[in-house]
């Protein structure tokens, strides 16, 4: 038998190259080209600044995007559908605080004769009112569904809490939000905000210098302005507005579980602090191996999953601790997880768990990098964060300089449980 | 694709990805919820989580993959329990080492027993009692089969009190009797080599013996009889409709005319379904259907959410007049819109190390290893005779098990 007792050598991943996710300009374009790959498959996405940031009402950049296809003066909403699905093509949207994209995803051999058609159709949504009533009876349901649930609310709550309730970040769609969606804001907000002078390119997967031609000839072809440099840089980005911590409920009498939340916002972060958050966050709930994981999961058995995260916020961040469990626990939990932060700031993380994260975190971040359509993701996440390319190639080195008492300083400072808003919901 | 079998009987499979700089490590041993007695039932999935509470030589088994910049992660069904390791390239063996320590050399244990349980049983309420439908697969699979079959019950188990009970024994008995070479496929994609993948499958998996003999299993799946709708309540704020019907198990030619089938009748927003009864009539909000398959079993699932007003029958008539519909004017449908939309589908199931292997260790399980070369070619072959025949065949009004769903406060 093979002695099982000797576990083989492991290399710590400290240094790799990461594939370039910048953008270059070309032929007064901005454009990502991804790693070339043989796999059936091409990539294309369209970046725009706006997304939520620009909007003047609740829901108008997604719903704007959604019925992008609705229908227009030539087409229906259903014979555009038709046409999408003979090629085969997935056609999505995606919407976030400071940008909108659209994604295509297809076989090379359908672009000739899907792009041009779908690049000007996108360009004449006019939002049928039949649709779009449509549209709001399938989202509301939706959201009624969701609101069944306590991680819902308990999100909800918090983040009403942290942000306020009528700023920005706080603000959150109800049912009579999409009851007031009209076609007019929808068509301002693709007028404004979606012509293709104002996209940034992103291509991956399977491509030739044909098909980076047709693009942007297509886009040429379909835009009724220059390039415009103005258009670069994200501009009126809403002010963060923070509260003073609190603690909220929402009673949802028909649940068997406690949806707890706890959340604070990170602002103002310098490049290695980053990286040290992100690592303490690693050690506190960002892995199986974490802190809160093993403690409340693995050792008391009091949930099926907690974790912690750290997610964009406009300019800053928010710092997030989720979790679900039966309403018995819910005292025993929250005590738990404050003790866990409260370790954290009381004594620097030992010397082989601190390691034990390290590794994981630079065996993650090179493992995001596989994949033929990686380098895009984080070429417009580098975007729309503002954030230097450079910066990729030092997160190793930043990464396994970290210190016990680096960390524990950031903890000190960011990981205070009276700083943290706290919403629960369920069976309360 | 590469396949060898080792002495003790276990299956490789090996699939290189030189743009990849991540190894994976796929396990797939043939166990599942139909494996269980109906007094155990949610066993193999509680045994699942205790695959991790330790081995032998390795006390946590998290630890270690992290440490070696790897994560990992596990899923059970009815049928089978999937154990896969993402790993640098240059880490690879450490992922031989873990599997291979607790295919035999598992820490079985009353504490980590306690802890799993508790943790299930918040799984159970988590995913049962917390989300629209989360009963669903309880109230179809008991539409479907006999009690006396193992397929009627779901993977999570009919009720957490089975799982509270389960002792030491059973997750003995369980672990000598399923977790063995010959009854498991072990995948591999990613940056590793032909030679390395033989080498090292042989050194770390070559030496672990068989615990027992285990015969080809019969599994009862006999289907329940037809009978009056299933009213339940639930989370849901809308009331909801679900059709279903038994259909062949993925190896059956005919399971792929139904996926096409599906395919064609809810595959996208312009097809029948949402076209009909959402945008045109107004009566769903959602109104969508799919084929389940599976090594010894498949199911399709037709159902709407109904918008305010309407009710369960309405919704019952109306999805079976799309359906019937549907199949009426199969023949004349274009095949090669569908085929299209699956072959981009297809393409995008492949892109990623973790995805080949887990494809690879489901058609080596059906006994078509082949099929992960030909699926295109397969999907090409399916004519709009076979899926109308299909559809004919398997879905109807007559055969058709019902679910309704209202909301608690109704």
């Amino acid at each position: 038998m093979l002695d099982r007792s000797q576990k083989p050598t492991t290399q710590a991943v400290t240094r790799f190259t990461p594939p370039s996710c910048g953008f270059e300009q070309r032929n007064s374009r901005w454009l990502h080209l991804g790693p070339k790959r043989n796999i059936g498959l091409t990539r294309l996405e369209l970046l725009f600044p706006g997304g939520r940031a620009v909007q003047d009402q609740l829901l108008q950049a997604s719903a704007s995007l959604n019925l992008l296809l609705s229908g227009n003066a030539n087409f229906s909403e259903s014979q555009l559908l038709k046409k999408i699905d003979s090629w085969g093509l997935r056609f999505q949207t995606e919407v976030q605080n400071e940008s909108h994209s659209l994604v295509f995803v297809f076989r090379p051999e359908v672009a000739h004769e899907a792009l041009p058609f779908l690049l000007e159709q996108l360009q004449l949504g006019e939002f049928p009112e039949d649709r779009l009533n449509s549209y709001k009876q399938i989202q509301m349901a939706s959201l009624a569904r969701r609101q069944s649930t306590p991680s819902y609310w308990a999100n909800r709550q918090v983040f009403e809490s942290l942000y306020g309730k009528t700023s920005f970040l706080g603000k959150q769609a109800n049912a009579q939000d999409f009851q007031s969606l009209s076609q007019e804001p929808l068509l301002a907000y693709r007028t404004q905000n979606m012509g293709y002078e104002k996209a940034r390119i992103l291509v991956s997967g399977q491509y030739d210098h044909d098909f980076l031609n047709l693009v942007e000839v297509l886009l040429q072809k379909n835009s009724h302005k220059r390039l415009n440099d103005n258009y670069l840089h994200q501009e009126n980005t809403p002010p963060v507005e923070l509260q003073n911590p609190s603690e909220n409920s929402h009673s949802l009498p028909k649940s068997s579980q406690v949806s707890l939340v706890l959340a604070r916002h990170l602002d103002n972060l310098a490049f290695t602090d980053r990286i040290g958050l992100s690592l303490l966050n690693t050690v506190l709930g960002g892995y199986f191996g974490s802190r809160l994981m093993q403690d409340l999961r693995e050792s008391k058995g009091l949930t099926y999953g907690i974790g912690s995260r750290i997610s964009p916020a406009l300019s800053g961040y928010t710092w997030s601790i989720s979790s679900e469990m039966k309403a018995e626990s819910r005292e025993l939990a929250k005590a738990a997880i404050q003790e866990n932060m409260l370790a954290l700031i009381n004594k620097a993380i030992p010397e082989e768990e601190l390691n034990r994260a390290k590794a994981y975190f630079a065996g993650a971040s090179r493992a995001q990098f596989d994949g033929p359509f990686s380098s895009a993701a984080r070429a417009k996440q580098l975007w729309v964060r503002g954030q230097d390319e450079a910066e990729l190639g030092q997160t190793l080195d930043s990464l396994w300089s970290c210190q016990g008492q680096t960390l524990q300083a950031l903890a000190e400072q960011y990981l205070q449980p009276k700083d943290y808003h706290l919403a629960q919901a369920g069976a309360l | 694709m590469n396949h060898w079998t080792l002495a003790n009987g276990l299956q490789v499979y090996h699939i290189q990805d030189p743009d990849s700089t991540q190894v994976v490590l796929n396990l797939l041993y043939k166990v599942g919820a139909r494996d269980e007695s109906p007094e155990r039932t949610g066993f193999a999935h509680l045994f699942e989580h205790l695959m991790f509470a330790g081995s032998a030589n390795v006390p946590s088994f998290d630890k270690e993959i992290e440490g070696a910049g790897g994560q990992n992660n596990a899923f059970t069904n009815n049928e089978f329990t999937n154990y896969y390791i993402l790993v640098p390239a240059e880490n690879a063996e450490t992922a031989f080492w873990l599997e291979s320590d607790r295919m035999r050399g598992l820490n079985i244990n009353p504490d980590s027993l306690q802890v799993q349980q508790g943790v299930v049983v918040e799984e159970f309420k988590q995913r049962c009692f917390n989300a629209p439908f989360g009963q669903l697969w309880h109230h179809v699979r008991s539409l479907l089969y006999a009690p006396e079959s193992s397929y009627s019950w779901p993977t999570i188990g009919l009720n957490f009190e089975q799982i509270e009970t389960a002792s030491l024994d059973d997750v003995r008995a369980f672990y000598d009797r399923f977790y063995q070479p010959n009854n498991a496929i072990l995948s591999l994609a990613g940056a590793l080599d032909e030679h390395e993948a033989r080498r090292l499958s042989e050194k770390w998996f070559g030496d672990i013996a068989n615990t027992q003999t285990l015969g080809p299993r019969e599994y009862n799946t006999t289907t329940a009889p037809l009978q009056a709708p299933i009213e339940q309540q639930d989370l849901s704020p809308d009331k909801a409709v679900f059709l279903v019907w038994p259909t062949p198990s993925h190896a059956d030619p005919e399971s792929n005319a139904l996926d096409l089938f599906a395919e064609i009748l809810g595959g996208s927003d312009a097809s029948p379904l949402h076209e009909t009864l959402v945008k045109q009539e107004g009566i769903m909000s959602a109104a969508e259907c799919f084929c389940m398959k599976g090594l010894g079993e498949g199911f399709f699932v037709l159902y709407g959410i109904l918008a305010d007003g309407v009710s369960h029958r309405a919704g019952q008539e109306a999805l079976l007049r799309v359906l019937e519909e549907t199949i009426k004017t199969a023949v004349n449908e274009d095949l090669s819109s569908v085929k299209n939309r699956l072959l981009t589908q297809l393409l995008y199931e492949r892109i990623s190390p973790a995805q080949q292997a887990q494809k690879i260790a489901y058609y080596a399980a059906l006994d078509k290893p082949e099929w992960f070369d030909q699926e295109a070619e397969m999907l090409e072959s399916v004519t709009l005779v076979d899926c109308k025949t299909a559809a004919q065949s398997f879905i109807n009004a007559d055969s058709a098990r019902l679910l309704f769903y209202s909301p608690h406060h109704a």
